[in-house]
């Protein structure tokens, strides 16, 4: 084996670089999907949204909003609709932060999605209330400034962040010197923002802004969705001439964009991952062929001198698992490396050992396969070779 | 102008000893090598065609010293200077006959006419003009040598070294193959021929005997030997 | 002799059908996913400024108070605050500067059958478009004086102008924004910088906005902004007013200095106006100060070309290094099988030179067929991704520098892999390889 140095040292390069590649390209995968894969809190096949933007000076927004949530409640299919200052999942919104004090000072600020709307809005995003109560018609105000209700809905994660004890419901919390009650929790929804640190913190405030740019989000059966979707500008516009309505989105395609770079990665490193070990095992094949044909004649005489063929497939694959081997001692080292350069230079997160084990025996057992046709055939290699002279 | 071969060795060559060896050969000349396996034909051949460098010793070829060159200036007298001819023909499988003959004129650097008519002379002078556009495995083995020859004789070389030139071909061929050498050595080109056949060697007007890495001469001693016998009957 | 090594390579590797293939597709599926790669990292690195980006800087102000932070490495926020857009370009009147934000309207023309359509805006000043270059097909920006005594004037981009209008000379026409009267006074050339350096806030590769008024106008309309408005302190914001006077960061900021001397210039009285402004009770931190960024500097710390890109191109490189390597293993044990062939040649006179030029050149075709493969395979990828995502009709386009590169990498990293291979049998003895005797 030793004496074609150069083809051995390729090979051994060839693995140690696979095992890098594959290892780090198996761990990031597997850290986008789970992050693509958590679960939002909400139904996204029931949710589309659509925005409008109000021009005419005369349309009186505030009544417009009502007469707009009504039209659009009464749709059949639809379950609930609300007039919202953002929509969750779509990448652009609002957020602020919230302490347990009224003194700026030392206290904790926890960062959250503010939700602005109507006392509809769980009911539209499909969330139920776990502690304490949902909002009725009274804790809703109507509002130009800066004014707040002094009742709001936070969830989960974010009353945990607050109030590590527990016992959420009926604490004050602040975000400017008035105190806000908290009166209600709900369970898990995530906000706008999918990488974000507060992505599950979320509070919803009862209160309706009459701005001139809008959302509309509206909660409707998973099979009616398209339907209503087909014509919801329409009908607004019936309502209204004076506003542009804009075309309508699920939040199912939203939450698709959010992740199209998560999803380009995924999927670019699997292609990368399928090719570079198609490529090393064509390599390990090719080069056991090779050294098969070479070696005809020492083989020939070997069986001559009494070897069995298991012998003969025994010691390719062996030498074969031993070049695997000393490829795969530099892979490992080669992988922390990569993982290390990666961590450094792009805000990877350290490779759990896992990948580079399972990479490796994934290797060595790939070697080993591609090595057992090429050493079938070497010990079908007739002994009488070593008869024959050149 | 006198082209004067000196073969001068004074040193060991790996397993194959060449200890003073010394050997002229003259312009013209028909000179075979003959010797036992192992005494050496194979180091000879080797140096005489410049196909491992020198290091010790004189080897002058047309004038020029060709110890110590470097491999460029060796190739390029490799090139213009010795024709090669091989036991195992050595032509090459996928260029036809053209092109094998064409291969050494290429690395000369003659235009694509210059190189033309050489070729097209060369082939003609063997007797396998027709078959130009061939391939190799399409001729008999003598037909291959021949076109090796042609090879050979495409660039004017100073002089052909062939190596067993017959080996592989059975009598008939062989013999068509000597009488094509014979007739290309009386117009006048200088062969040199390496054989262990030692009926072939006759056929050279001298032969050189290597036993044990050293030469012995034996056209001189039957050249005396002729006189002797031309003296004694005269 | 280029066109006989060419020749052989032919020969050679139609000799050995199977191999050649292999080489090839190995060669070009390393190139096609590192062109993918290689394709999306440098469209988002293409400088959309390349004549005057060193002469423009995007201006910080570290206006928060201690805990305060943002995103940035450095803390630094991306935005200014009104107030600090004003005073320092009332401060400082030789230098051109420009304070930008966008917002957008319901567009009406004077034809009431035209429906509304709503458009982002940019409200700036009047040096905007010769600071950055963008031409006019009719007309120009408003007057200076207007960034003073404002006035509803609008300058629109030559895309919208076709769709209002269907093109032409519209200048001294009015539209509605908002149901506001807007007279045109310039219909600018298309202009769409790649990657939106001016404003990276939301969506760097975003298409310019099609309308702009002044800057001026925004207290006067009370118009919102359509980007991305950030506070650090808890402010009651009622009117906009209180938002024009309030700490919260909504401006672009854009200084434009001719050379470093200017540059430091400008430096100083940054520092000698953050000190002014601490006096007021404003910029608490202990580093708070102003810093300026160019073109290029801007995009980098914006991380346009983002992390992914560049693991992607990484991880592509090292991809193709094993499809490289497998090249080499592949050309060597083809080149020492051919072995006794190269002794010929030697022996007819060959020197290592040309033999070693030989083989480069079939090291060389064989690159040359897996770039163009490589290209090819590229191509589909790029076209698969346009497909797929949205918005990567822009982000996944070859242009011509990403074209030409294919080839040359596949080539040069052919022919670096088959040095070696080239090198080991031209160096071996022709005498070995003869059989003589």
């Amino acid at each position: 084996m030793l004496r074609n140095k150069s083809s051995v040292i390729l090979m051994v390069l060839q693995v140690a670089l696979t095992l890098a590649v594959v290892s780090n390209a198996a761990y990031i995968i597997n850290e986008r999907l789970e992050l693509m894969q958590r679960n939002s809190g909400l139904d996204e096949s029931q949710l589309f949204s659509f925005n409008i933007f109000t021009f005419d000076k005369a349309i009186d927004i505030q009544q417009q909003l009502e007469l707009d949530e009504n039209m659009l409640r009464a749709i059949p299919g639809v379950n609930d609709a609300v007039a919202i200052n953002q929509v969750p999942l779509t990448g652009s919104g609002d957020s602020s932060g919230y302490r347990v004090q009224i003194e700026e000072s030392g206290a904790k600020i926890v960062q959250a999605g503010v939700y602005r709307a109507d006392e509809h809005v769980l009911k539209t995003l499909g969330l139920t209330v776990i502690e304490g109560r949902d909002f009725t018609q009274d804790d809703v105000i109507y509002a130009t400034g800066a004014s707040q209700p002094n009742t709001v809905i936070i969830t989960k994660a974010m009353a945990d962040e607050l109030f590590p004890d527990g016992n959420a419901v009926g604490k004050d919390i602040y975000q400017f010197e008035q105190p806000i009650r908290i009166i209600g929790i709900v369970g898990h929804m995530q906000g706008s923002w999918l990488g974000s640190s507060y992505v599950n913190n979320n509070i919803f405030i009862p209160v309706v802004h009459p701005r001139t740019f809008k959302r509309f989000l509206i909660n409707t059966d998973n099979t009616a969705i398209d339907r209503i979707m087909s014509n919801i500008t329409q009908k607004m516009l019936a309502l209204n001439k004076g506003r542009v309505v804009m075309e309508p989105n699920k939040l199912t395609d939203d939450l698709r964009d959010q992740y199209q770079s998560d999803d380009l990665m995924v999927n670019m490193l699997i292609i990368i991952i399928s090719i570079i070990l198609f490529i090393t095992a064509l390599g390990v094949s090719g080069m056991a062929i090779f050294n098969v044909n070479r070696r005809k004649r020492q083989i020939g005489t070997r069986r001559a001198l009494g070897a069995s063929q298991t012998d003969i497939i025994t010691q390719f694959m062996i030498e074969n698992f031993l070049m695997t081997a000393i490829g795969i001692i530099i892979g490992i080292i080669l992988s922390i490396f990569l993982n290390g350069y990666l961590m450094e230079y792009f805000s990877s997160s350290r490779i759990a050992i896992s990948y580079i084990m399972a990479t490796t025996i994934g290797l060595v057992l790939l070697g080993q396969l591609a090595v057992l046709f090429p050493a079938k055939s070497a010990a079908s290699i007739s002994p009488a070779i070593s008869t024959r002279s050149v | 102008m006198n082209n004067i071969n000196k073969i001068y060795r004074t040193d060991l060559v790996e397993t194959h000893a060449l200890s003073e060896f010394n050997l002229n050969v003259k312009e013209g000349e028909f000179v075979s090598v003959t010797g036992p396996s192992g005494s050496g034909k194979t180091t000879f051949l080797n140096l005489a065609g410049l196909l491992e460098p020198t290091s010790t010793g004189t080897y002058e070829l047309d004038g020029i010293n060709v110890v110590g060159l470097n491999d460029r200036q060796l190739s390029k007298i490799r090139n213009e200077k010795i024709g090669f001819i091989f036991q195992g023909f050595n032509l090459i499988p996928d260029l036809n006959l053209f092109e094998n003959v064409d291969v050494p004129l290429r690395y000369r650097g003659f235009n694509s006419k210059e190189r033309k008519e050489r070729i097209e002379n060369a082939l003609e002078q063997v007797g396998l003009a027709a078959r130009m556009k061939h391939l190799p495995s399409q001729l008999s083995g003598g037909q291959q040598q021949r076109v090796a020859i042609a090879r050979a004789l495409a660039g004017t070389p100073r002089f052909l070294l062939a190596d067993e030139p017959t080996g592989n071909l059975d009598s008939l061929m062989a013999r068509q193959v000597m009488e094509l050498l014979e007739n290309i050595n009386k117009s006048g080109t200088t062969i040199v021929m390496v054989t262990h056949d030692p009926e072939l060697a006759r056929r050279a007007e001298r032969n050189i005997q290597i036993v044990d890495g050293q030469v012995c001469d034996f056209t001189l001693y039957q050249n005396n030997k002729v006189e002797a016998k031309q003296a004694v009957s005269a | 002799m280029f066109f006989y090594y060419l020749k052989l390579a032919k020969k050679s590797l139609l000799k050995t059908p199977i191999t050649t293939a292999l080489m090839v597709l190995a060669i070009a599926l390393g190139i096609g996913v590192s062109m993918n790669a290689l394709t999306l990292n440098h469209v988002r690195s293409v400088n959309p400024m390349p004549e005057k980006g060193k002469q423009l800087f995007a201006l910080q102000l570290q206006t928060m108070n201690k805990i305060g932070t943002r995103h940035t490495y450095d803390d630094m926020p991306m935005q200014v605050t009104y107030q600090d857009a004003i005073n320092i370009q009332r401060m400082t009147p030789s230098i051109r500067q420009i304070s930008s934000v966008k917002t957008g309207f319901a567009i009406q023309t004077q034809d009431p059958d035209f429906a509304p359509i709503l458009q982002s805006a940019r409200a700036t000043q009047s040096d905007f478009f010769e600071m950055f270059n963008i031409e006019f097909l009719y007309g120009g920006s408003w007057g200076k004086e207007i960034d003073h005594s404002p006035d509803n004037q609008v300058v629109i981009a030559e895309e919208l102008n076709e769709r209002l209008f269907g093109g032409g000379d519209n200048l001294g026409k009015n539209i509605y924004l908002n149901q506001n009267s807007y007279r045109i006074v310039g219909i600018s050339k298309s202009w769409n910088p790649k990657p939106k350096f001016y404003d990276l806030n939301n969506g760097q590769f975003q298409r310019s906005e099609q309308v702009y008024i002044p800057f001026s106008l925004l207290p006067v309309h009370e118009y919102p902004s359509w980007g991305n408005n950030n506070g650090w302190g808890p402010e009651k914001i009622d009117t906009y007013q209180d938002k024009l006077n309030s700490e919260i960061m909504w401006i672009q900021y854009w200084v434009e200095l001719e050379n470093n001397d200017k540059k430091s210039d400008f430096l100083n009285f940054l520092a000698g106006y953050v000190e002014q402004q601490k006096k007021l009770g404003r910029f608490e931190r202990d580093d708070a100060r102003g810093t300026l960024r160019n073109v290029e500097e801007w995009l980098e710390y914006n991380e346009v070309v983002g992390n992914d890109s560049n693991i992607l191109v990484g991880i592509s490189f090292m991809f193709l290094a094993v499809c490289l390597i497998n090249t080499v293993g592949l050309l060597l044990a083809k080149f020492l099988k051919r072995a006794p062939e190269i002794g010929v040649r030697r022996a007819l006179g060959a020197n290592q030179a040309q033999v070693f030029l030989q083989h480069l050149v079939e090291v060389g075709v064989l690159g040359f067929l897996g770039g163009v493969l490589g290209l090819v395979i590229a191509n589909i990828g790029l076209f698969i991704l346009r497909n797929q995502y949205d918005g990567f009709d822009v982000l996944a386009t070859m242009d011509m520098s990403m074209f030409i590169a294919a080839p040359l990498i596949a080539i040069s990293a052919t022919v670096l892999s088959g040095l070696y291979p080239a090198w080991r049998v031209c160096t071996t003895l022709p005498s070995i390889h003869l059989k003589t005797q």
